[in-house]
């Protein structure tokens, strides 16, 4: 089958078997997508499907031919990115990649996300290390950002 | 990845898709239908769930169709959960379901999937079965409509082989005003401890609930019990005896805990449409 990924067309061999997350690590080699509870709980694993997130984890890749798939390698320069780092959002990293893929289609959705907006969309994900403020403000700032450009 | 192979077929008829499990039956295999997939796929790796053969609606055209008219309001099976909470016309049916899993899962889980789950909340039932909605069921005689009171029983009694493609509303009924209530043990992320949904019309309140005993359910008994008292004078340790059901006892919580949650909440209701 044939998946469109970060804009590139990628020609690969699935098993019906094969999650999304496994196909894009394992076949593809786009290891930005995390496997963590392999459950739907912690995101980290978290992707864009035709600009929505998903949990990689709970998609079988064979559902996926014809829809456009943006992982964290498809990313680049994002105004959440920088705001990431600008506010160290992040202490071990697992997480980072789900979160930022989450974050990223919520502020291209709702670019003025109020606190209400923020705490539902990001309730998808988890941080073992709690860095919950950091991240918080790293969207506020993407916020501000994107409101002045 | 998942732990056994099987095929996979993507229909983009409904006459298709029963055709194919009729013909997979015949050839003896174990076909399963297969919408938004997050609990086959969860369910499947942990080895709770065998088959040997999907069958993915996605593609079928009706199964995702929102359909508002002037009398009827139709919602695809297929439609996403977060694509119910953007419709505006059934406001009780988007607060419910907006309240289940979380953002990112609701853009998979399938208003079909939800209702047709293993997982006995099936919380996106409640509005339906307060509305008098109607299902449509195919199957490999065509699609038939049952009223959802007809058609849900703990579960929606589907026959092997059939699948629901869609539900239908009345208009009159789901532009009624409607209280969701759901209550979670620690964080909002959680299975309900307690879900109650609740429309008020000329007939009085209506209450459909999840969580509290082991299958969601439209609590007619309790409802007329309520209309029929009168103020606050009545018995709160007597309203058990009119559920349908025991109320659960699991590892989430002891039913005495989900009994003062719900003791607690059936009064804030009460208040609630008092003062409305």
């Amino acid at each position: 089958m044939i998946l469109d990924v970060n804009g590139e067309k990628k020609k690969v061999i699935v098993s019906p078997k094969d999650t999304l997350l496994y196909v894009l690590r394992e076949k593809l080699g786009f290891t930005g997508a995390k496997p963590g509870c392999e459950n739907g709980d912690c995101g980290a694993c978290t992707i864009l499907l035709d600009g929505k997130p998903v949990k990689s984890c709970l998609i079988l890749a064979v559902e996926v031919e014809g829809h456009s798939i943006t992982t964290i390698e498809g990313l680049r320069d994002t105004p959440i990115q920088k705001a990431f780092i600008e506010e160290s959002a992040f202490q071990c990293g697992y997480c980072t990649p789900g979160f930022i893929m989450n974050c990223h289609a919520m502020l291209n959705t709702h670019p003025d996300a109020d606190d209400k907006i923020i705490r539902e969309w990001l309730s998808s994900n988890l941080c073992r290390c709690t860095g919950y403020e950091e991240i918080e403000k790293a969207v506020k700032r993407a916020q501000n950002h994107i409101n002045v450009v | 990845m998942l732990s056994f192979d099987f095929e996979y077929y993507r229909p983009d008829t409904i006459e298709e898709a029963a055709e194919i499990y009729k013909e997979l039956k015949r050839m003896e295999k174990q076909p399963l239908y297969f919408s938004g997939g997050t609990e086959v796929v969860s369910v499947a790796r942990k080895g709770v769930l065998k088959f040997n053969a999907l069958i993915d609606l996605k593609n079928i055209k009706e199964m995702r169709d929102y359909v508002p008219n002037e009398e009827e309001i139709y919602f695809g099976a297929n439609m996403t959960l977060n694509e119910v909470t953007e419709q505006e016309s059934f406001l009780l049916l988007s607060r419910v379901v907006e309240t289940i899993a979380d953002h990112t899962v609701r853009n998979r889980i399938t208003l079909g999937g939800n209702i047709c789950g293993r997982l006995g909340y099936r919380e996106a039932v409640l509005p339906f079965l307060l509305v008098d909605a109607e299902v449509c069921i195919a199957g490999a005689e065509g699609v038939k409509t049952l009223s959802m009171e007809a058609a849900f029983d703990k579960r929606l009694m589907l026959s092997s082989g059939e699948f629901v493609t869609g539900f239908k509303v009345r208009k009159s009924g789901s532009s009624l005003d409607g209280i969701s209530i759901r209550k979670v043990r620690t964080t909002d992320v959680d299975y309900p401890l307690l879900h109650i949904a609740s429309m008020k019309d000329e007939r009085g309140i209506k209450l459909a609930i999840s969580g509290l005993c082991p299958y969601p359910f439209r609590a007619k008994a309790l409802e007329q019990y309520l209309n029929d008292v009168e103020g606050s004078d009545w018995d709160i340790k007597g309203i058990y005896k009119l559920l349908p059901a025991a109320v659960k006892d699991d590892h989430i919580a002891s039913s005495e805990y989900r009994k003062t949650v719900f003791e607690k909440n059936i009064e804030k209701l009460m208040r609630k449409w008092g003062e409305a």
